[in-house]
């Protein structure tokens, strides 16, 4: 069981590794942000009081709108990164639910019909992980403004980065790390794991 | 290999025999074990069944252990591993008078004897149908003075058979082992005449043909353990039947006269005898033929048992005379540890391999329907760790399909079981607790009462649901051992590796399947 767990939690974490460095990749321009918020920058940059002059852009507020942009970038990544988080979190904890259910059942087991009867488990958990992925993205993309900040191209990186890696947190996790006699239970593992 | 031979006398005598084929399937026997049969009901359905039994495991051992096999079963398993054969493929049975309305009359030429031994004849056998004109085609009927006499005047003559049995027992001249068991009862017809007179027979001949160095001559003899119902209604020769209360006396007579043969002639090295303290009750009578076929009872495993163990043992000396009885540890239980070992360096020896067949037979009944299974199979269960493991990837399933492999198989330990389930059943009408195994889940149908010969019919498949509980259960765990591993630990292992050895093809799988049912001591 331990050790079942352990390879799912190390999984995690590769796919953690993984993801977090494609996307603090994605994320390291100020090219990330959506227009209207580098523009929303560059104008406050440039409205803002220097010297007493009101009408006339000043040579120092170019150093001010790329702080202002590199701090709204930084907040972005941020929150790109928790929505991985919270994302793979979500999926870790369906890997390991599965997991401890897999490892009992196969102190059970006695046939080969046994061996893919945590097949209906799995799809629900993994079911349950991709919603919770949906919920995630809802919550990151809508509810905090996400969508508003990242660029197009950056966003469609972002969403297909994480669901990647969730699902690869999630399937990979079952199929390396399920018990041998379970291992019929994850679709297609016995295909390639030997 | 030492030169092992065992000759059933009379129906109890194939009935020991075939306890011994099936001690010999799970292990406990000999490299070889050469069979014969003696029986003057030449259709006894003792007989009859003991021999279509040793023809399946011969069968099924041929198909699963031979060089050249696709489908071989290597050294290092215990299945099947005695090589069983016959002593004269095809004449198995020695009938001494195969013709019918033989009459002992017939056979001692009463027409032509002298007037004095015709006074002796009719002193010592009753006239008419109860004795002398009595016909012999149904064997002596629980009279063995009419089979010795009957017997003797046969194995004078020139009879293949014996001539062979001769021979075989001669190798012994080239520094060969030899050890010839004989088997019977000293109860009823055929048996209780035979197992002397064919025993003090073939010492004689050793002694004749200067036979005496590296020859051991063991006997078991089963003492009264089983009763029939005596007919009711039966009359004349039909009524001429051994009766219950006969067979004790009968038994003291002749152990009388086997110590005096015991003491005086040194005709056995080794003697068994086992009894019951308490007599089994088949609850009918057969008098002879193909009906005289009762179900195997217990006492028969303990003989089995001190057969592998003559034919197995070190004997230091020739002619040692000695003489073992069976017991139990209580007298109305039987248990593990009432079982002797062949082997006096694992005493557990019967528990370790007779409960490996059991949980292997169970489990051959869960795996084999999936075995047979043809293209669906393999799109199914392709892909499963334990089809690769157990190399079943590599089985041409679809040129050469192992059907026959399969079917030789199935039919052997579906006698094994029915055996099995004869011997736990029948033990109640004996009043003896069978703590030895069990076998309920793995019966079909009950026909004790319509077919008291045939009284079970062994399930030809299990699902998956009743596999589990019935391989956890078949086995009555011994006293001293470990938890037994479960169905699921044998699956966890068929899928992590296969059996050592030089298994092939689908050996690998039987291979795999036969360790893994071990009780957690092999």
């Amino acid at each position: 069981m331990i050790r079942s767990l352990g390879i799912s939690v190390s999984i995690a974490i590769g796919a953690l590794v993984v993801a977090a460095g494609i996307l603090l990749w994605t994320t390291r321009e100020p090219a990330m942000l959506n227009a209207t918020v580098v523009d929303q920058a560059m104008r406050a940059a440039s409205v803002a009081p220097t010297n007493g002059a009101l009408d006339a852009p000043d040579q120092s507020s170019v150093p001010e709108a790329t702080v202002r942009l590199d701090a709204v970038r930084q907040d972005a990544q941020k929150r790109t990164l928790l929505w991985l988080v919270y994302t793979l979190t979500g999926a870790l904890l369906a890997t390991c639910g599965w997991l401890i259910f897999a490892e009992k059942r196969a102190h059970t087991v006695s046939g080969v019909q046994g061996q893919r009867s945590a097949g209906g488990l799995w799809w629900a958990l993994f079911i349950a992980a991709v919603l919770l992925l949906a919920g995630i993205a809802y919550y990151a993309l809508r509810l905090n403004a996400l969508a508003d900040v990242l660029s197009g191209q950056t966003l469609q990186i972002a969403i297909i980065v994480i669901t990647v890696a969730t699902v690869l947190t999630y399937y990979l996790g079952t199929a390396i790390a399920a018990p041998r006699v379970m291992r019929p239970s994850v679709p297609l593992a016995t295909t390639w794991i030997r | 290999m030492p030169t092992n031979i065992i000759i059933g006398v009379g129906g109890t005598g194939a009935k020991i025999v075939e306890s011994v084929i099936h001690t010999c399937a799970a292990g406990l026997g000999p490299e070889g074990l050469t069979v014969g049969f003696v029986d003057q009901d030449q259709s006894n359905g003792n007989v009859t069944r003991s021999l279509d039994l040793l023809n399946k495991y011969v069968e099924a051992r041929r198909l699963w252990r031979a060089e050249n096999s696709s489908n071989r079963l290597g050294e290092q398993t215990e299945l099947l591993k005695t090589e069983l054969r016959s002593l004269l493929p095809g004449q198995e049975v020695w009938v001494p008078h195969r013709d019918q309305q033989t009459t002992l009359a017939m056979v001692l030429g009463e027409a032509s004897m002298p007037q004095e031994d015709r006074h002796l004849f009719d002193l010592l056998f009753a006239a008419g149908e109860e004795e002398q004109d009595m016909p012999l085609d149904e064997g002596y009927r629980g009279r063995p003075n009419i089979g010795a006499a009957a017997m003797t005047a046969r194995v004078g003559e020139d009879v293949e058979f014996w001539r062979t049995l001769i021979q075989k027992i001669e190798q012994a001249k080239g520094g060969e082992d030899v050890r010839l068991v004989l088997a019977g009862s000293v109860f009823g017809g055929t048996g209780a005449a035979g197992f002397p007179t064919l025993a003090r027979l073939i010492r004689n001949q050793l002694r004749e043909r200067r036979v005496t160095r590296n020859v051991k001559l063991g006997g078991i003899l089963m003492l009264p353990y089983f009763a029939f119902n005596a007919p009711e209604k039966e009359e004349g020769v039909q009524a001429n039947v051994a009766r219950r209360e006969q067979l004790l006396l009968q038994s003291q007579g002749a152990l009388k006269y086997y110590h005096n043969l015991f003491k005086d002639e040194g005709v056995f090295d080794e003697l068994y005898f086992v009894g019951w303290n308490r007599m089994f009750d088949l609850g009918y009578h057969r008098p002879g033929k193909a009906e005289q076929a009762n179900p195997p009872l217990a006492p028969e495993l303990l003989a089995a048992l001190g057969v592998v163990t003559f034919l197995t043992k070190e004997i230091e000396q020739e002619g040692q005379n000695r003489v073992f009885v069976s017991s139990r540890q209580q007298d109305d239980v039987l248990s593990w540890s009432d079982l002797p070992s062949p082997d006096p360096n694992r005493p557990d020896a019967p528990f370790e391999r007779l409960g490996q067949m059991l949980r292997f037979a169970t489990a051959w009944l869960y795996w084999r329907p999936l075995l047979s299974q043809r293209g669906g199979f393999k799109r199914i269960f392709g892909n499963d760790p334990w089809y690769r493991v157990q190399g079943l990837d590599k089985v041409d399933f679809k040129t050469a399909p192992p059907d026959a492999e399969l079917r030789k198989l199935t039919e052997y330990l579906e006698k094994f079981l029915w055996w099995a389930a004869c011997i736990e059943h029948y033990s109640p009408s004996a009043r003896t607790r069978f703590d030895l195994w069990r076998t309920t889940p793995l019966v079909a149908q009950v026909t004790r009462e319509e077919n008291p010969t045939d009284p079970y019919q062994i399930a030809q498949a299990l699902r998956e649901e009743a596999f589990g509980p019935a391989f956890d259960q078949v086995v009555v765990n011994h006293a001293a051992a470990d938890a037994l591993p479960s169905a699921s630990e044998l699956i966890r292992k068929i899928n992590e590796q296969a059996a050592p050895g030089e298994n092939r093809g689908l050996g690998v799988m039987v291979a795999s399947l036969h360790q893994y049912s071990h009780t957690g001591r092999a």
